[in-house]
C-alpha cells in the first residue's frame, strides 16, 4: 500500500543546498519501503512515496532526526 | 578469538595522525557528498555531539573531516558510522590512493622540468653571441622563450610566484649573457656548460637515459633514443673541444644544446603525463569510491566486512538502495531488484526465497538476506573482469602516429649522420688531400644534434589537451590516445540496447483520455495500483508522486495475477489492468482501440483504466528509445558509417527498437562474453565502436576498436571505455567523433612542424658548416610555432592544465547521481 508524505523542515538546520537533497534522498532510501523521495532546498520540503504496508510514516521523521532535521507532517 | 580477528582484518577507512594531546588520538578521513559550507557545519555539530570527541574540523575544499576524540570513550568505527547515519559517504582511502600518488609524480615532474629549464637558460647566455653578431637577436629569443614558459608553469604557484620566478630567471639568464660577454668567468665558461650538460642529462634526465637504453636494447628507436643520440652528440663534441681546444670551436655550444635538447623533452614528458593523469582522474571520479563490503550475518549479528572475506554459505544482507555484492540464493526477505546494467532486462525483477541474485545489480525498496553461493573468481562480477582482460589482449593495438613517423626518422636520422661524417673523411681523399677530421666529426655530431626534433614530443599531447577541452565542453571525456586516433576512422558502431539506445526505466509514456483529463486517469491507476507489487504499478504510483498527484484511499483491493487489479474507491468499483482483463469485465474499449493496438506495436504495456464501469483511459508504459536516437542513428548512416544493435534482451524486443532507430543487423539473447566475440568478428572486415553502459558491455567496450560508455553506467563499464558521455545524449557519439577529426589533423600538422626546421637543419647541418646554436633556434621556433598552432584562441585549456598540478586533487561527490 504506497502512501505519500510531506514533511517540512522546522528545526536549525535546514536543507542548505543540492548536496543536502541528495543526502537526504539517500539516507531515507535506506528505508525499507521508501520508493521516492523528492527533497527541496528550496521549498524546505521532503516529500516521501512509502509503502504503508512495512513503513510507518514516524519511523522516516526519526530517520531524518537522527540526522539532525527536526519536521512536521505537512 | 574470531571477532578479534575479524577486526584486525577490517579496513581501515581513514589515517591516524598523532595528537598532541597525550591519550587522545586523531584521525583524517575523506568525505563524499559535501558541497557547501553549511553542510560542514552538519557534521561538526552531529560529530559533537557525540562523547568523547573534543575537536572536529571539516574542510569543504579537502573534503575531510579531522576528527580529535578519546580512544577510552569512543572509537574510530563508531564516529565514522555517524557520519553516514546523517547521510555522508567516507571514501576507500585504497581507492583514493592513486590519486594522491598521481599527483606527487606530477609535482616532481615539474620540479624536474624547473631545474632542467634554469640550466638551459643559463647555458643558452654562456652561449653568449655578442651583441652585433646576428646571432644575438636569436639568443635573446631562446632565452625569452624559455622565460615565457617559466612563466607558464610557475603559474601553477601563483601569480605572484609566476611573475616573481620568472622576473628572476630573467635577470638570471640577461646576467649571465653579460658577464659571459665581458668575459667575466674567463675560461671556466665551456666547464661550467658541461657541467650542465653532465647534470642534465644523468641526473635530471637519468630515466631518460635508462628508458632510452631499455628501448634500444629491444631493437626500439623511440623519441627517448633519439633525444640521447642528440645529448650525447652534445656531450661528445663538447668534450672533444675541452680536450682538443681547437680555434673557433662552439664547445660551449655543443654543451648548452645537450642542456636544451633535454629539456624539452622532459617538458614534453611532463606535458604528457599531466594529459594522462588529468584524464584517468576524471575516469576515477566518475567511479564509485565508496568502500566494497558486505554486512555478513554471523550468530545473529550483523557485521561489515570486506567484500573478499565473504565466505561461501555466509549470509549476507543486503539493505535497500544497496548494490548487491555477491552471487547467491534468497533466503528470506522480498524485494525488487534492477538487472539491468547486468542482464539487459529494463523491468526490475522480483525476488523472493529460493530466487537468485547476480552480484552488481541494484537492490529497490526490500530488505534481502542472500546466502552466498559463488565467491571469489567463479562470481560472476570476476567472470566480466576476466572477460574484459582477454579482450584487452586480443583488441587490436594501435601505433601511435609519431611512433610511425619515427620509425622511418630516426634511422635516416642515424645513416645521415654517419654518412655526413664519411663523407668528409673520405671526400678530401678523392682529391688526395689528408682526410679532414675536425670537419666530419662536426658535421656527424651536428646531423644528430640537430635531428632531434623535440618539438614532436609536444605535438601530440598539446593537440589531445586542445581536443580534450573541447569534448569535456560538449559533455564528452575523451580518454585515450585510441579515442582521438581511432575514432574518426570507425566505420561501424554498435549499440548496446536497455540504458543506451534506449533509456532503460520502464516509465508511463504515453496517456490516452477518454473521460476527464490526465491527472485524474493517473490519479485513480496510481490509488488502485499502490497496493500492487507489480514493478509496472510502482512506475505508475512514483510517476503519479513525481507529477504530485494525490493518492486517494481505496478498499477491497485485490489482485488478479499477471492480469490486473479490482478495488473500491468510494462507492464505485475501480479496475485497471491488460485491455484484456477490462473487456473480460465488461468494460467497453471500443473508442481507443486501435491506438492500444498502435502503442502495443511500438512495444509498450497497455493499462486500462475504468471507474464505476466506465473507460476513463489508458496508459501505456515500458522503455523508450532515447529521444535523439534515430537522429544520430541517420547520420552515422550519412557519414557511411554501419551500424548495428546488440542486447541481452529477448528477439522481439530487440528487432523493434532496432527498427525504430533505423538499424539492421541486430544481435538478441547475446551473454556478456559474447558481445566481445560478436565485436571481435565485426572486426575482421572494418573498425568498430561499441557503445554501452553496462556490466555486461564491459568486455565488448574493451575489444571495440573504441569503447564509448555512458557516464551513468556500471563502473567497469567506465573503465573499459575509451570515450565517456557524460551528458545523457546519445548524439555525444557524433561529437566525439568529430572532435576525433578535428585533433587528429592538429596533430598532424604538429607533426608537420615539427619535423620541418629540422629538416631544413640537417641537411645543412650534414656540410658540417653549421654551428649548433642553429639547432637551438630551432628548437624554440618549432616550439612556439607548434605552442601557437595548437591553442590559438584556446590558450585556457593548457594552462588550466598545467596551472592544477600539485593542488589537491578533486575527490568525487556522488558522482553517480
Amino acid at each position: 500500500m504506497f502512501r505519500s508524505v510531506t514533511f517540512e523542515v522546522v528545526g536549525e538546520q535546514r536543507l542548505n543546498c543540492g548536496a543536502c537533497e541528495q543526502r537526504v534522498t539517500r539516507l531515507l532510501k535506506t528505508l525499507e519501503g521508501v520508493g521516492h523521495v523528492r527533497a527541496q532546498a528550496e521549498a524546505q520540503r521532503i516529500e516521501v512515496l512509502f509503502d504503508a504496508a512495512v513503513l510507518e510514516p514516524r519511523r522516516i521523521a526519526d530517520r531524518l532526526n537522527e540526522a539532525g532535521y527536526e519536521t512536521t507532517v505537512a | 578469538m574470531t571477532t578479534v580477528a575479524s577486526v584486525e582484518a577490517a579496513p581501515h577507512f581513514w589515517s591516524e595522525e598523532p595528537s598532541s594531546i597525550p591519550g587522545r588520538r586523531r584521525i583524517r578521513a575523506r568525505i563524499g557528498g559535501l558541497h557547501c559550507s553549511l553542510c560542514t557545519g552538519t557534521i561538526e555539530k552531529a560529530l559533537g555531539k557525540r562523547p568523547g570527541v573534543n575537536k572536529i574540523a571539516v574542510s569543504l575544499t579537502h573534503e575531510q573531516a579531522l576528527i580529535e576524540y578519546d580512544p577510552s570513550v569512543t572509537r574510530a568505527e563508531d564516529l565514522l558510522q555517524t557520519l553516514e547515519d546523517i547521510g555522508y559517504t567516507v571514501s576507500d582511502p585504497r581507492k583514493l590512493r592513486p590519486f594522491e600518488e598521481e599527483e606527487r609524480a606530477l609535482v616532481q615532474e615539474r620540479w624536474r622540468f624547473l631545474t632542467a629549464l634554469t640550466m638551459s637558460i643559463a647555458a643558452m647566455g654562456l652561449v653568449g653571441y655578442p651583441v652585433d653578431s646576428p646571432w644575438f637577436p636569436l639568443c635573446v629569443f631562446s632565452i625569452a622563450s624559455l622565460v615565457a614558459l617559466a612563466f607558464v608553469v610557475l603559474r601553477g604557484y601563483g601569480t605572484r610566484m609566476a611573475v616573481g620566478g620568472s622576473a628572476l630567471l630573467a635577470v638570471f639568464g640577461t646576467a649571465i649573457y653579460y658577464f659571459q660577454l665581458r668575459g667575466t668567468f674567463g675560461g671556466a665558461v665551456p666547464w661550467t656548460a658541461g657541467l650542465f650538460a653532465l647534470i642534465v642529462t644523468f641526473g635530471v634526465g637519468g630515466h631518460i637515459v635508462r628508458m632510452a637504453y631499455m628501448a634500444l636494447r629491444r631493437g626500439i628507436l623511440n623519441q627517448h633514443v633519439l633525444v640521447e643520440f642528440g645529448a650525447f652528440a652534445g656531450l661528445i663534441g663538447g668534450a672533444v673541444g675541452l680536450a682538443l681546444n681547437p680555434p673557433e670551436y662552439p664547445t660551449v655550444a655543443f654543451f648548452s644544446v645537450a642542456v636544451m635538447v633535454l629539456s624539452y623533452h622532459i617538458f614534453s614528458e611532463w606535458l604528457s603525463l599531466i594529459v594522462k593523469t588529468r584524464s584517468s582522474q576524471a575516469v576515477k571520479k566518475l567511479l564509485d569510491l565508496e568502500p566494497d563490503v558486505a554486512h555478513v550475518v554471523r550468530n545473529g549479528q550483523e557485521e561489515k566486512i570486506p567484500l573478499q572475506q565473504v565466505q561461501i554459505g555466509e549470509l549476507v544482507r543486503i539493505r535497500p538502495g544497496g548494490r548487491v555484492p555477491v552471487d547467491g540464493e534468497v533466503v528470506s526477505g522480498q524485494s525488487n531488484v534492477d538487472e539491468s546494467l547486468v542482464t539487459g532486462e529494463p523491468l526490475p525483477i522480483e525476488k523472493r526465497p529460493g530466487d537468485r541474485t547476480v552480484s552488481g545489480s541494484l537492490n529497490g525498496h526490500g530488505t534481502l538476506l542472500v546466502r552466498a553461493t559463488v565467491i571469489g573468481e567463479e562470481s560472476f562480477l570476476r567472470q566480466v573482469i576476466r572477460s574484459v582482460e582477454d579482450a584487452r589482449a586480443l583488441r587490436p593495438g594501435v601505433l601511435h602516429l609519431v611512433d610511425r613517423v619515427l620509425r622511418v626518422y630516426t634511422p635516416i636520422v642515424l645513416l645521415t649522420s654517419a654518412g655526413a661524417t664519411l663523407f668528409w673523411l673520405l671526400m678530401p681523399m678523392v682529391s688526395g688531400a689528408p682526410p679532414d677530421l675536425q670537419r666530419a666529426m662536426f658535421a656527424g655530431l651536428s646531423v644528430l644534434v640537430m635531428g632531434y626534433p623535440c618539438a614532436v614530443g609536444i605535438s601530440a599531447p598539446l593537440s589531445i589537451v586542445r581536443g580534450a577541452g573541447e569534448a569535456a565542453e560538449r559533455g564528452v571525456l575523451m580518454r585515450t590516445g585510441e579515442a582521438f586516433q581511432v575514432l574518426r576512422r570507425v566505420r561501424r558502431v554498435v549499440f548496446d540496447k536497455t540504458g543506451t539506445l534506449t533509456e532503460g526505466q520502464p516509465a508511463l509514456r504515453e496517456t490516452v483520455t477518454v473521460t476527464g483529463n490526465e491527472e485524474t486517469l493517473l490519479g485513480l491507476a496510481a490509488a488502485a495500483e499502490s497496493s500492487s507489487e507489480h514493478p509496472l504499478a510502482r512506475a505508475i504510483v512514483e510517476e503519479a508522486f513525481r507529477r504530485g498527484v494525490p493518492l486517494h484511499e481505496v478498499e477491497g483491493f485485490e489482485a488478479v495475477a499477471g492480469r490486473g487489479v479490482r478495488a473500491r474507491l468510494g462507492n464505485a468499483t475501480l479496475i485497471v489492468g491488460s485491455p484484456a482483463f477490462l473487456t473480460s469485465e465488461a468494460v467497453d474499449l471500443q473508442p481507443v482501440r486501435a491506438r492500444v493496438a498502435q502503442l502495443e506495436s511500438q512495444g509498450l504495456t497497455v493499462i486500462g483504466v475504468a471507474h464505476d464501469g466506465a473507460l476513463v483511459g489508458v496508459l501505456a508504459l515500458g522503455d523508450a528509445l532515447r529521444q535523439d536516437a534515430a537522429e544520430t542513428v541517420r547520420r552515422l548512416h550519412a557519414m557511411g558509417i554501419q551500424t548495428s544493435l546488440i542486447t541481452g534482451d529477448n528477439e522481439q524486443a530487440a528487432r523493434h527498437f532496432a527498427r525504430a532507430a533505423g538499424i539492421d543487423d541486430v544481435h538478441a539473447r547475446v551473454l556478456p562474453a559474447e558481445k566481445a566475440t560478436i565485436i571481435r568478428t565485426l572486426q575482421e572486415t572494418t573498425r568498430v565502436a561499441m557503445v554501452g553502459d553496462g556490466i555486461n558491455d564491459a568486455p565488448a567496450l574493451m575489444q571495440a576498436d573504441v569503447g564509448i560508455a555512458f557516464g551513468s553506467g556500471a563502473d567497469i563499464a567506465i573503465e573499459s571505455a575509451d570515450v565517456i558521455i557524460l551528458n545523457q545524449r546519445l548524439s555525444a557519439v557524433l561529437d566525439a567523433h568529430a572532435v576525433s577529426g578535428y585533433s587528429y589533423r592538429k596533430i598532424v600538422q604538429n607533426v608537420v612542424l615539427a619535423f620541418l626546421f629540422n629538416g631544413i637543419g640537417i641537411p645543412a647541418a650534414a656540410t658540417g658548416l653549421v654551428y649548433p646554436v642553429w639547432g637551438m633556434v630551432a628548437m624554440a621556433a618549432s616550439v612556439t610555432t607548434i605552442f601557437i598552432n595548437s591553442l590559438w584562441g584556446r590558450g585556457a585549456y593548457f594552462f588550466g592544465a598545467i596551472k592544477t598540478v600539485g593542488q589537491q586533487p578533486l575527490v568525487p561527490a556522488g558522482a553517480k547521481a
